[in-house]
């Protein structure tokens, strides 16, 4: 018997920089607007369990949007983009961030975002707190913790995962690395799939923001939770960012919010959504009731 | 490893992360170290009691403890797979070229763990 999701999909053109862009979003629900941030390399249907879910988006209006070089967003048709190596930057997410939000005209939305997506929940609260109403990390930290280590510098990532002689696999292979040993088999295998099938060099120029424009040393200390709540979640399992990379910010943003995440990764959402859901309706229930109160 | 190596034969998943590829695995639990080889996409067969040194495509090399850890059937958070065995376990994992055969590892591990507790995946 065939079944329909309630799920929305459109094309946008986006200016950012002066380049055009075609991307691809999705949504569900209605509500206070949340906008979803997927891992590096990888693309939004990460979110698709959450779009799907009523519990979230009875008073949310989920937003998910596939950022240039990832899934349905082609590189930029009216531009060289093959002369030049991509590099996602920090201060591209942002313009990207408030083009969309005045392009759907959303007013102070929520945000959630995993791994580079968690850390971008971070600088945001650092940058412009102003705009939103409530940020989410997901396996987020101050700095990359393999930052300081010999296999974060740039030319090692593309060696390793922008190479024509490794093949596409070993990217996957790399990701499933990470997930907590409790994860279902189709969803190990959905989320090495979303890596497998991404954009040449896309993976690894995005690591230039997560392991590179992202450091909060030095900063996070002066990120004001009273201007937009920060809310970090982390799973034990994550080498990535360990638990204690996580509560080291938490501890250096003052008032944030922390909880470890038992049995999951570095890919809670994807690894096992009702399990994670249980750590995140709590954070949206205060969100919401903050927000009524604000109205 | 005989035995085992059999069921890596046999099984798909496997056989086919290692499609196509000739080359050589090291395995190293403490300082029992095996070098399995690969030859046009199937096990050629192996050695073992190489030293750690011997030259070989990938490896994994670590010491008995976080061996005996990783392969639980549950194991702890650190001990998941290669990749935070090697950050905080003193597991010696391949970079470089070799990260082609992480699918490999990865079921290999998979395999491995089912097979030390005696029982399915």
């Amino acid at each position: 018997m065939a079944k329909f999701e309630p799920i929305k999909g459109g094309y946008v053109h986006l200016t950012v920089d002066g380049i055009e862009y075609r991307i691809y979003y999705e949504e569900a629900g209605e509500g206070i607007p949340l906008l979803l941030q997927h891992t590096a390399g990888s693309e939004g249907l990460q979110y698709r369990r959450l779009l799907n879910d009523p519990d979230v988006t009875k008073n949310f209006r989920c937003m998910v949007y596939d950022l240039p070089y990832h899934g349905k967003s082609l590189p930029p048709f009216h531009h060289e983009w093959w002369k030049e190596r991509y590099l996602l930057t920090l201060g591209f997410l942002i313009k990207f961030l408030d083009v969309f939000i005045e392009t759907f005209g959303l007013d102070r939305p929520a945000y959630m975002g995993s791994s580079m997506g968690g850390h971008l929940a971070a600088d945001l609260a650092y940058a412009c707190p102003e705009k939103y109403c409530a940020l989410i990390g997901l396996e987020a930290s101050m700095v990359t913790a393999a930052q300081h280590s010999k296999h974060s510098a740039n030319d090692a990532y593309f060696e390793m995962f922008d190479n024509p002689f490794i093949g596409k696999e070993a990217l996957g292979g790399s990701m499933d690395m990470t997930l907590s040993p409790t994860t279902a088999v189709e969803m190990r295998k959905e989320i090495t799939w979303c890596y497998d099938k991404s954009g040449p060099g896309v993976f690894a120029g995005d690591i230039n923001y997560y392991n590179h424009d992202h450091d909060l040393t030095g900063k996070a200390d002066k990120i004001d939770v009273s201007k937009c709540m920060l809310y970090l979640l982390t799973g034990v399992y994550d080498p990535a960012t360990k638990p204690s990379d996580t509560r080291l910010l938490a501890d250096t943003v003052k008032g944030s919010y922390y909880k470890e995440m038992e049995n999951l990764g570095h890919f809670p959402i994807s690894e096992n959504y009702e399990l994670f859901k249980t750590y995140l309706l709590p954070i949206l229930e205060e969100i919401l009731k903050r927000e009524e109160e604000k109205r | 490893m005989n035995e085992f190596l059999e069921i890596c034969r046999q099984d798909y998943e496997f056989v086919r992360h290692i499609r196509y590829w000739t080359g050589s695995y090291k395995l190293g639990f403490g300082e029992k170290i095996y070098l399995i080889r690969f030859k046009d996409g199937k096990i050629d067969g192996f050695e073992e009691n190489v030293s750690e040194d011997s030259p070989a495509t990938c490896w994994t090399v670590g010491p008995l403890e976080t061996w005996e850890e990783m392969l639980k059937p549950v194991p702890k958070p650190g001990y998941n797979s290669f990749r935070p065995a090697m950050f905080y376990h003193d597991m010696k994992l391949s970079q470089g070229d070799a990260v082609i055969q992480f699918p490999m590892l990865n079921r290999f591990l998979v395999l491995l763990r089912a097979y030390y507790n005696g029982g399915e995946e």
